[in-house]
């Protein structure tokens, strides 16, 4: 299982910090540094808002990628654990968006754009830093199986041998 | 382009350029370069909707107003309501034009292609394959047509017409090989590319055009109406019929043979438009006669369909005894170019079938050049025949077309099978045509009703 990010929508509070975040990552300049507001603003993830409810929404890093199946080109693959665009054999077809089942792929500027969960910024995923609910985790299979555990223990789901 | 409506388009604000259009394209008329919006070439492109098919690139619902999305959809002819994404390429619509002529109530008959049983019921969330020509009659019914009845029987038509015509050639009355021109995408491409050739083409109109001159003729005749008043509706899997209904020479006496073309998806719309579940509603048969058809009508529908049905025919014609197996399957062919020989009273009948455009030129080459020794050829722009055209639900991703294109096929085969008439000439609403109506094969009235003169368009 590859790792990835998830927000919790009960914290969320909907101010969109992690997609100007986002943006800014994706750009490799501030939007409010001077001249930044030039940038081209692309986040990898999106507020969805409701009434009721707010939520970011971005990649899972699917390890069976729908998006990387499609591509006519090859151009997303997995890079350690990672689902990644490469820019480069990108053809803009948007297969992948009608494949992802989250809606976390668009093609913007005629490129694949999706969370790639900041593997080149030293500080880690954009979003996760800027959240000021603390909003996101960064979900790890291990972090999966440890709260497997603790929720069995808990009684809040049947433990594996009692299933039918 | 005949003042013809250009129905093939790509709009370049949802266009990504990623080029799998030109890929496909069997006449290279679509232009541009990699990564910025492409175009048609619209003397070229022969509006068979193969990169309409292909397309992928919708627009984004981040991206677009939504009063930007429904402004293309009135400028792209559909109806504002409609859920389905907005491609890049697209053809023009007709639905709710037609739609409005029917609540306007007029003299309706609409026709339906054999392809479009076979594959209608994947918009209602049906298997591939599923084959439903009892609810689509019913559907067809439900919308407000007075008249619903079939192209099939004008492909059985066409098989009288198109036999004939190719027996009085073989016996020296014109040149071979004789070309067939039910499929108008082939028939625009000869026109522009090879109009030297234009003489091997046969005459006959297309089974949508046929269907629609009877229909003005014989059938305003039967209901008691002034042909001027019917509305003449034809369902197609193909773009390019489109163009084709508004062709010069496809009218009589000034009225038009067909008024209105829709494609599968357009019909379809109509359905999901005025909440008629498809799915749901019981079985009908098409009216009679004109909706009476053959198994040999209806696999009009596929790659070698024209072909095996017309030697069905001919075979009979010639020998005067019954052809030893009706499936012929040597002629069933696929992608590509397929030969085959016939035996009939001592003489050898050579035969090709061409599906897929770009397969057509080493052979035109070679009448030219005149080296081609082949009697009579079967030429569809689209790769699996109809069943596989521009106007058919579109199968998005590309490793289940093949798999949805062989269900299709399949059902078509199916529907032949299971019909106790295979055979056109055997058809007796067109035996009844023939003796009520049109006299003889290739006689005056079917000259100046089912065939017309194609010409070079540039």
């Amino acid at each position: 299982m590859n790792a990835f990010i998830v927000a919790d929508p009960h914290r969320c509070i909907g101010c969109a910090a992690c997609e100007v975040a986002c943006a800014a990552a994706a750009a490799g300049q501030s939007v409010f540094a001077p001249g930044g507001q030039s940038a081209v603003f692309s986040p990898r993830l999106h507020l969805v808002a409701e009434a009721a409810v707010t939520a970011p929404v971005q990649c899972r890093q699917c390890a069976d990628a729908p998006c990387a199946a499609i591509c006519p080109r090859g151009a997303i693959r997995m890079a350690e654990g990672v689902v990644t665009v490469d820019s480069g054999l990108c053809i803009g077809c948007k297969m992948c968006m009608v494949a992802c089942p989250v809606g976390a792929i668009e093609v913007r500027g005629g490129r694949a754009s999706k969370c790639q969960l900041c593997t080149d910024r030293p500080e880690g995923p954009a979003c996760m830093q800027v959240c000021p609910a603390e909003a996101f985790t960064l979900v790890r299979a291990q972090t999966l199986r440890a709260e497997l555990v603790r929720r069995r223990a808990a009684g809040l789901c049947p433990a594996a041998d009692a299933r039918p | 382009m005949n003042g013809q409506q250009n129905v093939i388009r790509i709009d370049s604000d949802i266009c990504t350029g990623c080029g799998r259009c030109k890929d496909v394209c069997p006449v290279g008329a679509v232009e541009g370069v990699q990564g910025t919006p492409h175009s048609i070439r619209e003397d070229v492109c022969v509006l068979c909707g193969q990169c309409v098919q292909q397309c992928s690139a919708f627009a984004s619902f981040y991206e677009q107003h939504p009063a930007c999305i429904a402004e293309k959809k009135r400028e792209r002819g559909l109806f504002v309501s409609e859920a389905a994404p907005l491609f890049a390429a697209w053809h023009t619509g007709d639905a709710p034009r037609v739609a409005s002529r029917l609540a306007e109530g007029c003299h309706s008959m609409v026709q339906c292609a054999p392809a479009v049983r076979a594959a209608i019921g994947e918009e209602f969330g049906m298997p591939a394959g599923a084959l439903t020509p009892g609810r689509l009659a019913a559907a067809l019914r439900r919308l407000g047509f007075d008249r619903v009845y079939d192209t099939n029987f004008a492909a059985d038509l066409t098989i009288m017409e198109e036999g004939s015509e190719l027996l009085q050639r073989m016996e020296g009355a014109g040149p071979l090989p004789m070309f067939t021109s039910c499929c108008p995408a082939w028939v625009r491409y000869a026109e522009q590319q090879f109009p030297d050739l234009l003489e091997h083409l046969s005459s006959c109109k297309s089974p949508q055009q046929m269907a629609g001159a009877v229909f003005k003729s014989y059938g305003a005749q039967l209901d008691g109406v002034d042909p001027r008043q019917v509305f003449s509706v034809a369902v197609m899997p193909c773009t390019c019929k489109k163009a084709e209904a508004q062709r010069p020479g496809m009218e009589h006496d000034g009225v038009r043979d067909v008024d209105a073309v829709l494609t599968t998806g357009e019909l379809a719309a109509m359905l999901r438009q005025a909440h008629i579940d498809f799915a749901a509603l019981p079985d009908e048969p098409f009216d009679r006669p004109l909706g009476s058809y053959s198994g040999a009508g209806n696999i009009f529908g596929l790659t070698g369909g024209v072909m095996e049905a017309a030697l069905r025919t001919a075979y009979e014609l010639v020998t005067g005894e019954p052809v030893p197996c009706t499936e012929l399957v040597y002629v069933r062919g696929g992608e590509g170019i397929r030969h085959a020989t016939l035996t009939m009273d001592g003489r050898t009948f050579r035969v090709a079938v061409v599906a897929g455009l770009q397969h057509v030129r080493p052979l035109l080459e070679a009448v030219r050049a005149g080296t081609c020794d082949v009697n009579f050829v079967e030429v569809m722009c689209c790769p699996q025949g109809c069943i596989s055209g521009g106007g058919q639900p579109k199968v998005l991703l590309p490793f289940q077309r093949d798999e949805v294109y062989a269900a299709r096929k399949a059902a078509l085969y199916r529907h032949d099978a299971e019909l106790a008439c295979r055979k056109s000439h055997e058809n007796p609403q067109v035996q009844a045509l023939y003796r009520e109506f049109l006299g003889e094969p290739l006689g005056h009235v079917s000259h100046s009703l089912l065939h017309t003169v194609y010409g070079q368009t540039r």
